[in-house]
């Protein structure tokens, strides 16, 4: 089935190169190409060759490729989620501040909605993980580009970078509105597996 | 042309007293359509109380009446001349009502929110010259029996607004458990787009299979599947384009640089990305259906149309998927890449697309052919023996229309192009009925046999 779906495909090709029409008789003709004629037989060419077939099986073929597109991207989807990752671990954000650069520190109290002229930071309490896991933390603007991180390490060797600043994009000057992801991930090869802590922030566009 | 001289014959197919099963299955999609958007628009105004969860809701009413403006104003043409124009005028009401209360919604809820009504304004007028050349190419690919304005049209307007309104409230849930679920990064990435790929391609693709279930005598092959699914695609991308361009505008206004992003993305999705996105996945699930419609078993039937939709929804994922991967450097250069990327990426399916596309106009062309000289050796003046050659050849039909303009200006035009649209359709009648691929009765052969030969004695031998 297979092998027939590819060679009409071939067909197909060849057929733009030399449709015809090929005469059976007086009256009666059946509709076929040149490379046609030499595949099907004299008793085949007898009861013409409905070219819908050819289409249907160029059109399956097309649909296999596109179910191996899916799958890869199925394997994509698992390799970067990959199923029983639970440490049972939970790491903890106090909160997400005013951020003050010039001093480094954070200001007032914990929001979840900020202006975009305002500048911003979450700080994060890496002392209730286990001292064993790679870790890091990391910002997500609203069109997934990273926009601030800190990590990998391990929760002791980060113990004293509790605050993880949003910075500005490159030529910009202020944060672009949207929702931002602050996440505190685990890490396994390299590759992010497990989300330890997550907080969601608006910045206004106004 | 005295056409009013005599009776409208009947359409290519009138009524039969039984209407097909497929009509039955047209009402339950429909039915599934519209439970759909008034049960997601009433959850996602509930629990989400955003912007789209309000336009969800208040734009239900406009959902309905473009569906029934669109209903009635499709069907007007399979009815007799009296009471054609009294449904006409229905559905236009409807469907002005429809369009302006839609746009009212947008307007106020989501696009004067992040740039204002005058911004929305320009962008949508930006996008209409090049989505009308989209209709008018797409529209014109099909050079044997161009397919009706009024469903072209029809196709687009769905893609634009039914479409967009189904899948706005599906991807905003599908989004919102994901970011709370997922780890962001490639595989948040996968996610959306596989959710992009399957909703806003089931949407779109609804559009094409209710036209193919309700109206099959202008739904004849793959060729007529692709123009329809385009037509969607591009409806659908004029209203995504006009969002993406309206939102982007209002993000990098206060930088200095709105308009240069939204001529970008007008750019990306008007020029080059014109044919290749959504035009190119909606138009494989229209070819899907179309050689469906020509299958003989239910089975191969079933086989294509899931096919169609496959490669809509894989195509479209893959774009989604794996365009990061695809990075653009910040120099002049990346000019060059930007248009690379769409070329290797979309490119493609889009050559697949046009593959299908060359063959089912060959294909056709040829069974057209084969009835023409078929139609003449029956000796009914339908179609004469020297009709065959000037009808086989679209030059040769504008050619045959050019002379009459020479001769009697822009009315012997016209008569001459109706003969020749009633020719092609009695060719395609007799096509699809020597192949068994219809269900209504022969009276509508007749009925068409009669309407050439009434045109001919209007046109001058030619």
């Amino acid at each position: 089935m297979l092998e027939q779906a590819f060679l009409d495909v071939l067909l197909l090709a060849l057929k733009f190169g030399a449709p015809r029409v090929v005469e059976f008789g007086q009256t009666s003709f059946s509709l076929t190409t040149r490379g046609q004629s030499i595949r099907l037989s004299a008793a085949v060419s007898s009861a013409p060759y409905d070219q819908v077939q050819t289409l249907y099986r160029t059109l399956l073929v097309f649909a296999t490729v596109a179910v191996l597109i899916l799958a890869v991207g199925l394997v994509e989807f698992v390799h970067f989620e990959p199923p029983g990752q639970t440490t049972g671990a939970k790491a903890r954000i106090v909160g997400v501040f005013v951020y003050d650069p010039a001093t480094g520190t954070t200001l007032g109290t914990d929001r979840s909605a900020f202006a975009r002229t305002e500048e911003f930071a979450a700080v994060v309490d890496w002392s209730g993980l286990p001292a064993n896991l790679t870790v890091d933390a990391r910002w997500y603007d609203a069109f997934g580009s990273m926009v601030g991180r800190i990590g990998p390490s391990t929760p002791a060797q980060l113990g004293n970078f509790s605050i993880v600043p949003v910075k500005v994009p490159q030529g910009l000057h202020h944060n672009l509105p949207g929702n931002y992801t602050f996440v505190v991930e685990r890490l396994q090869g390299g590759v992010p597996v497990e989300v330890l802590a997550r907080r969601l922030v608006l910045v206004e566009r106004q | 042309m005295s056409t009013s001289s005599y009776t409208t014959p009947p359409a290519a197919n009138p009524h039969p007293r039984l209407r097909p099963g497929r009509y039955g299955i047209a009402v339950a999609i429909a039915a599934v359509v519209v439970i759909t958007l008034v049960a997601s628009s009433l959850l996602n105004y509930v629990y989400l109380d955003t912007i789209p969860g309000r336009t969800s809701l208040y734009g239900l009413l406009a959902v309905a009446l473009i569906a029934l403006g669109t209903y009635i104003g499709v069907r007007a043409f399979t009815r007799d001349r009296a009471s054609r124009r009294k449904h006409l005028i229905r559905a236009g009401v409807l469907l002005g009502l429809g369009t302006l209360l839609w746009l009212l919604v947008i307007d106020i809820f989501v696009f004067t929110q992040s740039a204002g009504p005058v911004v929305a304004a320009i962008c949508a007028l930006a996008c209409l010259p090049t989505t009308a050349f989209g209709l008018f190419v797409v529209r014109r690919m099909d050079r044997n029996e161009k397919e009706p304005w009024r469903l072209v049209l029809v196709a687009a307007a769905w893609g634009a607004i039914v479409a967009t309104s189904l899948v706005i409230w599906g991807e905003t849930l599908w989004e919102q458990t994901a970011q709370r679920t997922l780890v962001p990064g490639p595989g948040l990435d996968a996610s959306t787009a596989f959710s992009a790929g399957l909703l806003e391609e089931l949407a779109k693709g609804l559009a094409v299979v209710l036209l193919f279930l309700v109206m099959r005598n202008d739904f004849d092959d793959v060729v007529d599947g692709i123009v329809y699914g385009a037509a969607v695609g591009l409806g659908f991308n004029f209203l995504e384009s006009v969002a993406y361009m309206t939102n982007l505008y209002g993000i990098f206004a206060p930088e200095g640089i709105g308009w240069y992003a939204a001529g970008l993305q007008w750019y990306g999705r008007q020029g080059l990305g014109l044919f290749f996105g959504h035009t190119t996945y909606t138009a494989f699930i229209g070819a899907g259906l179309g050689i469906a419609r020509q299958l003989p078993h239910k089975r191969q039937k079933a086989f294509a149309i899931v096919s169609g939709f496959v490669i809509a929804i894989a195509a479209h994922f893959s774009w989604d998927a794996w365009v990061q991967f695809f990075p653009i450097d910040n120099t002049l250069f990346g000019l060059v890449e930007i248009h690379l990327r769409t070329l290797i990426m979309t490119g493609p399916f889009t050559a697949a697309l046009i593959a299908l596309l060359i063959f089912g106009i060959r294909y056709e062309a040829m069974g057209l052919v084969d009835q023409f000289r078929k139609e003449a050796a029956t000796g009914s003046g339908a179609i004469l023996p020297e009709d065959v050659p000037v009808l086989a050849s679209p030059w040769r039909r504008l050619k045959q229309r050019l002379r009459a303009f020479q001769r009697g200006g822009l009315r012997a035009y016209f008569e001459v192009a109706r003969l020749q649209s009633a020719q092609l359709d009695l060719a395609m009648e007799r096509w699809h009925r020597e192949r068994q691929e219809i269900d209504m009765p022969l009276e509508a052969e007749d009925a068409l046999r009669q309407r050439v030969i009434q045109l001919r004695h209007w046109v001058p031998a030619a």
